[in-house]
């Protein structure tokens, strides 16, 4: 065994386990995750295999089999991450709307109108 | 002139961002003609709301900056929470005149419209000391959304503009930045609302350009607009 699969094994391994233990606890995903970790330490093993696959579906070399997956999969992770902050800025907006609207001054209230507000909202 | 009672059901929401030299008079003037006033202060870090206090007004903070079209939105739930029977959207800066108010409010209260949208580039309606450049990227822009939202309008980026209740609690604005002037546009088109174009004044000073959006933020307003028309 090469060093380089030796760290890169380490490296599948250590990702898988934070994966699993700090960030996804529904099965779906985690069987996702195992799935990915399985490829990637069989191609990091036994090279050969991503060539022989790689010739199957017509391109060169393993190695470039390797990237275009990897580029693929980087466009689609983005755009995953994009809908998610999209969605976590609507409900940011939510947030401070609804805390806007429930601490609103209103012309009668006590002490002056728009100053209090901010010192309210502020603390 | 219709009764004070009715007056302040219409209620106008100016939504601020750093108004700290203006705000109080834009505010003032818009009370003297008795309607219910709602500023949404959009996290101003300078001395805005100080500048507000006192004056017999409803006041909304957000706690972050969002942006001006997630204001405009603030102060219309708000308004309409209240029970207003119209709602206006006015600028803070001052480029919009009180006294014209009611000419939004005719319509509506004539019952020939749900909404109506303030245009300074027909009949009446005026761009006083307005930039050239300003007026041709303005121009370009009522053309572009005219494609995008297929409405007969002439002047797309115009904050003064009224609603019925029935029609302000239909539009929803979800682009919180400056696309909201197209998105409100395309509500209004989906919703199938009937609107209006009434001739207003818009009076651009030295301190109303230095305030407004740049013209480079145009490249944006655009893309946002291209991905709304994609997703409808």
């Amino acid at each position: 065994m090469r060093l380089i699969q030796v760290i890169l094994v380490v490296a599948s391994i250590s990702a898988l386990v934070l994966y699993l233990t700090y960030f996804r606890s529904v099965i779906r995903d985690r069987i996702i995750g195992l799935a990915f970790f399985v490829v990637a330490v069989l191609a990091i093993m036994v090279p050969d295999i991503t060539s022989v696959i790689a010739h199957k579906v017509g391109v060169g070399r393993g190695t470039d089999l390797i990237f275009y997956i990897f580029a693929s999969g980087s466009v689609f992770f983005f755009i995953l991450l994009y809908s998610r902050l999209a969605r976590l800025d609507a409900r940011q907006t939510e947030l401070v709307r609804y805390l806007a609207i429930t601490n609103a001054k209103e012309p009668g209230d006590p002490g002056n109108s728009a100053h209090s507000a901010v010192s309210r909202s502020s603390q | 002139m219709p009764p004070a009672q009715a007056r302040s059901e219409t209620w106008v929401v100016i939504p601020a961002f750093n108004e700290e030299e203006v705000i109080a008079s834009v505010v003032r003037n818009v009370l003297t003609f008795g309607y219910s006033v709602v500023v949404v202060d959009d996290c101003s870090r300078d001395d805005t709301a100080k500048k507000l206090s006192g004056l017999p007004i409803h006041f909304c903070r957000h706690v972050f900056n969002l942006g001006q079209g997630a204001a405009l939105q603030t102060g219309i739930i708000y308004a309409l929470a209240k029970g207003a029977r119209y709602v206006v959207t006015f600028d803070s800066d001052g480029q919009h005149r009180a006294e014209e108010i009611e000419k939004l409010l005719a319509p509506l209260q004539e019952r020939r419209a749900g909404v109506a949208l303030g245009t300074r580039f027909t009949g009446e309606g005026r761009a006083v000391n307005i930039p050239p450049a300003k007026r041709i990227i303005l121009k370009v822009a009522t053309l572009f959304t005219r494609v995008f939202t297929r409405l007969d309008v002439t002047d797309t980026h115009n904050g003064f503009r009224a609603f019925t209740r029935e029609a302000a609690s239909k539009i929803q604005i979800t682009q919180n930045r400056m696309s909201h002037a197209t998105q409100i546009l395309s509500e209004i088109r989906s919703h199938d609302l009937q609107y209006v174009e009434v001739p207003v004044t818009i009076d651009y000073s030295q301190y109303s350009l230095t305030k407004g959006q740049k013209i480079s933020n145009s490249f944006n307003i655009l893309w946002d607009t291209f991905m709304e028309f994609l997703k409808s």
